[in-house]
């Protein structure tokens, strides 16, 4: 029985050796070792996934079991749906190590320890039932992920991009330690169960302050509508190893932090509230706002940047909706999601590696040469408009049942957000219609982050791609995708269940889940999201002759000047737009909760 | 936006953070009603179970020592990271060479330096690296500890530079042996916790021996962490002063070019 701190432990042990050494051991040996680590780490994520999808397994560090109701140190709780997030943090890193393989620029050494830091606190943030572990986790994720994002340092605009980054989620950090000290002030204790149980349901405005300034926190990661400007800004300058992670894994976990929290401290006091109510609104006006933002990028790591915000303001939707069949929906959403957005950042990483920029007018036409990336992009951009045959359309049918109101913010963010990769795909590798507009961002200079930029393509950056978007069909067409969920989701809502588990050990009967045949019926709105997706690419590249009222991708596409003048780069106006965001928060909570 | 706006932005958000806190906060137990038992259950557990009189680090070390190794990697990887955003130019261009900048006595302003605070500076360059050492080995028993101790060792070289013995002083800052530390410090701590683990106990149980409380061997893996969190932040921030001052150097250099 692998020990589950070995999620954590082997990646610092590995990391704290490679960079003790980094001058003396050669270049494959990092690689061999850094590969080795993420995917020791995939498979021990999986052996706790299997376990505890059947119960949810505690583990006290330092053999400090509770006394009575008294935490004395630190546990992990793993259940299905943390070790599922510590698997898919794992995978991403594995293989974002071999997409990065030999050829790119380890920055003298200092890359692969990062990396694996960066694993190791993502492994342990998944699984953590402690909410003081939770922050240092927090803390170390940003720590690495802030010298990660500013790896080219030749340049000056990646060191501008990793300090808004790191000042942003500075802030986010100490309105996290603000809660937790509310928290502490009325409980005494830091162990979420412990919390949890202490409250009792209690929800008057000190918890509610507590509950905004943790929720703030965790959403700045999450990259919620207004705490998000960072986050284009550090994907546009992040290597695309990082982007990979940052997308894929990282900005979901903040959001799962926001979940974990709610689900064991808060769950209780706002039962029968309109609380769950202000992550729905959060959520679907992130979704719209990064899908219009995505659809007028021409930058490609922007571009996919903000569709992260928008997919995770989907999932942000789907945690409001607080529902068995929503959150086992958002799981597989999630999931899915990360290795679309791998595969597509890999694509891009291809491009960058093969033609040294990320402008989309710049690189008109180029990619028809290249045989492999076009169809696991065209793919990857169907992928992220839900289309049936990807995972992403099973865990939507499962969020949006009996909500039209959530489908439509699902098929309108869907199908903005593969509108623009499809209309990428058309102009970069079919050449259809023109360059299209360039703009500021699409101006910025993107230096080679590969040694060996431009020359021929070798298997280790296709391979990568290959597997997440395929991985991300085989989950739609595995009949146990569904199972597993529910059952992740049933033990996540069940806050007596996890209590239990914390001080009993005891095995907990879950109601069987009935299984859902939902597919059936939203195979047709999946359909026609795919196709609104397509349309509106094509619409958009080939300048249909309609009048020009009725043009309006291009009318997307355009300037939008007052719109992306607040993605203006200077960390000031993010802050004080976080701290707007924080206020509004605190003061809707204290409106719905009270 | 206009320096008006974000500060109006600014002003609205923190008046409703401020209002949003004081609801809470006035809400809080009142003055004295102490209401966390963790305290009080820790200060009568740490010296009967660990042997340790320094409660605090009974926590940091021991009760709450997981968290610790999360802390302590934070500082490995801020390290890390400075080191990586500070790497010499040639290096950061992909190129093999490596121009060593000028030399650091040049960038001090001779004038300025007295000889008192020369002497005084060698004199307590000893006292310094005593006093870290005794600080990061006597965690367990008074306040203190690996984090503290660290940065006093750290403290030492610095006051060569202040000393003008600029030679001595990037002898040591700028030896590979530092970087190996760092990384041999923040590791240790790891493979404490997995030593646990091959004993079939939990990880960062405490399986040494706990021996006499009072005595340095004292607590178990306490001390022996604590020595480990000693050798990476004294490492760690040397590595720092030596980042910051190469890249000092060499811009120096480039402009005098």
């Amino acid at each position: 029985m692998p020990s589950p701190a070995l999620l954590v432990a082997v990646p610092l042990i590995v990391a704290a050796l490679l960079g003790a050494l980094r001058k003396l051991i050669p270049r494959w040996v990092a690689d061999l070792a850094a590969v080795l680590t993420a995917a020791g780490n995939l498979a021990i994520a999986c052996w706790w996934m299997a376990h505890a999808l059947h119960r949810t397994q505690v583990y006290w560090f330092g053999g400090w079991f509770p006394r009575g109701r008294m935490a004395l140190g630190i546990g992990f709780t793993m259940d299905g749906y943390g070790c599922g997030l510590a698997a898919l943090a794992a995978l991403l890193t594995t293989l974002a190590l071999i997409f990065s393989w030999k050829h790119f620029e380890s920055a003298g050494g200092h890359f692969h320890p990062l990396m694996l830091v960066f694993l190791a606190a993502m492994s342990g943030f998944a699984v953590s039932g402690d909410i003081f572990n939770l922050f240092v986790f927090f803390e170390l994720m940003s720590t690495a992920a802030f010298a990660l994002c500013g790896l080219k340092t030749q340049e000056p605009a990646p060191l501008a991009g990793a300090f808004n980054f790191a000042v942003t989620n500075s802030v986010a950090a100490f309105l996290m330690l603000t809660g937790i000290a509310l928290l502490y002030s009325a409980t005494g204790a830091l162990n979420l169960a412990q919390i949890g149980l202490a409250l009792e349901g209690r929800h008057d405005r000190l918890v509610i302050a507590a509950f905004a300034f943790l929720t703030t926190g965790f959403l700045v990661k999450a990259a919620e509508f207004p705490f998000h400007f960072w986050l284009p800004d550090a994907h546009s300058v992040s290597p695309t190893p990082v982007c990979v992670l940052f997308s894929g894994i990282m900005v979901q976990l903040g959001l799962f932090g926001a979940m974990r929290v709610y689900a064991t401290v808060f769950q209780g006091c706002f039962a029968g509230t309109g609380v769950p109510w202000l992550f729905v609104a959060i959520g679907a006006v992130t979704a719209l706002w990064g899908g219009m933002m995505c659809f007028a990028e021409h930058h490609l790591k922007r571009l996919l940047a903000f569709s992260t915000i928008s997919h995770t303001g989907l999932m942000t939707l789907a945690f409001g909706v607080w529902t068995k069949a929503a959150l086992a929906g958002l799981f597989v959403y999630l999931v899915a999601h990360g290795l679309v957005k791998a595969g597509l950042f890999f694509c891009a990483g291809i491009l960058l590696h093969r033609f040294e920029t990320m402008s989309e007018p710049a690189l008109f036409g180029k990619g028809r040469s290249l045989r492999w990336t076009a169809p696991l992009w065209f793919l990857g951009g169907l992928g992220l408009a839900a289309a049936p045959g990807f995972a992403l359309w099973a865990g939507e049918t499962h969020v949006t049942d009996g909500a039209p109101w959530a489908e439509a913010i699902f098929f309108i963010a869907g199908a903005m957000t593969g509108a623009a990769v499809l209309r990428v795909g058309l102009r970069v590798f079919a050449g259809l219609g023109d360059a299209g507009p360039v703009d500021r961002s699409a101006k910025v200079d993107e230096k080679p982050e590969t040694t060996d930029a431009g020359r021929r393509l070798s298997p280790v950056l296709y391979a990568p791609a290959v597997v997440c978007v395929g991985g991300c069909m085989a989950l739609a067409f595995w009949k146990g995708t569904m199972r597993v969920a529910e059952a992740a989701a049933a033990s996540f809502m069940d806050f007596r269940g996890y209590a239990h588990m914390v001080y009993a050990g005891a095995i907990v009967v879950q109601q069987p889940v009935a299984p859902h045949d939902l597919l059936t019926r939203g195979i047709i709105s999946a359909v026609l999201r795919a196709l609104a997706a397509v349309a509106v690419a094509l619409w958009a590249v080939l300048h249909l002759r309609v009048p020009r009222e009725l043009r309006w991708p291009s009318h997307l596409e355009g300037p939008m000047r007052p719109v992306r003048e607040l993605q203006s780069g200077h960390p000031g106006d993010y802050v004080a737009w976080l701290t707007l965001g924080c206020a509004v928060v605190g003061v809707a909570a204290l409106w719905l909760g009270l | 936006m206009k320096r008006r706006h974000r500060l109006l932005l600014f002003a609205f958000g923190a008046v409703g953070i401020a209002f949003v806190y004081c609801a809470g906060a006035l809400n809080m137990p009142a003055w004295g009603q102490y209401r966390g038992p963790y305290g009080d259950a820790i200060a009568r557990l740490a010296v009967y179970q660990r042997h340790a009189t320094d409660t605090v680090n009974a926590v940091t070390y021991d009760y709450r020592g997981f968290d610790t190794l999360g802390e302590e990697f934070i500082l490995f990887s801020a390290v890390t990271g400075v080191m990586l955003l500070l790497r010499p130019e040639k290096q950061r261009a992909g190129e093999k060479k490596n121009q060593e900048g000028g030399n650091p006595a040049s960038f001090r302003d001779r004038a300025a330096l007295s000889e008192t605070v020369q002497v005084f500076t060698t004199a307590i360059f000893g006292f310094s690296l005593m006093f870290g050492i005794y600080m990061a080995t006597h965690g367990q028993l008074t306040p203190g500890g690996g984090f503290q101790g660290g940065v006093l060792l750290a403290a030492a070289p610095m006051l060569l530079y202040i000393a003008e013995n600029t030679e001595a002083f990037q002898r040591i800052v700028s030896h590979p042996l530092v970087e190996f530390f760092e990384g041999a410090g923040a590791a240790g701590y790891a493979l404490i916790g997995i030593a646990a683990l091959t004993m079939g106990a939990a990880f960062l149980t405490n399986v040494i021996p706990l021996g006499m409380t009072g005595d340095v061997f004292s607590s178990g893996t306490i001390a022996a962490i604590s020595a480990c969190v000693g050798v990476e932040v004294a490492a760690g921030f040397t590595l720092i002063v030596y980042g910051y001052l190469r890249e000092i150097l060499s811009r120096a250099a480039r402009e005098g070019q």
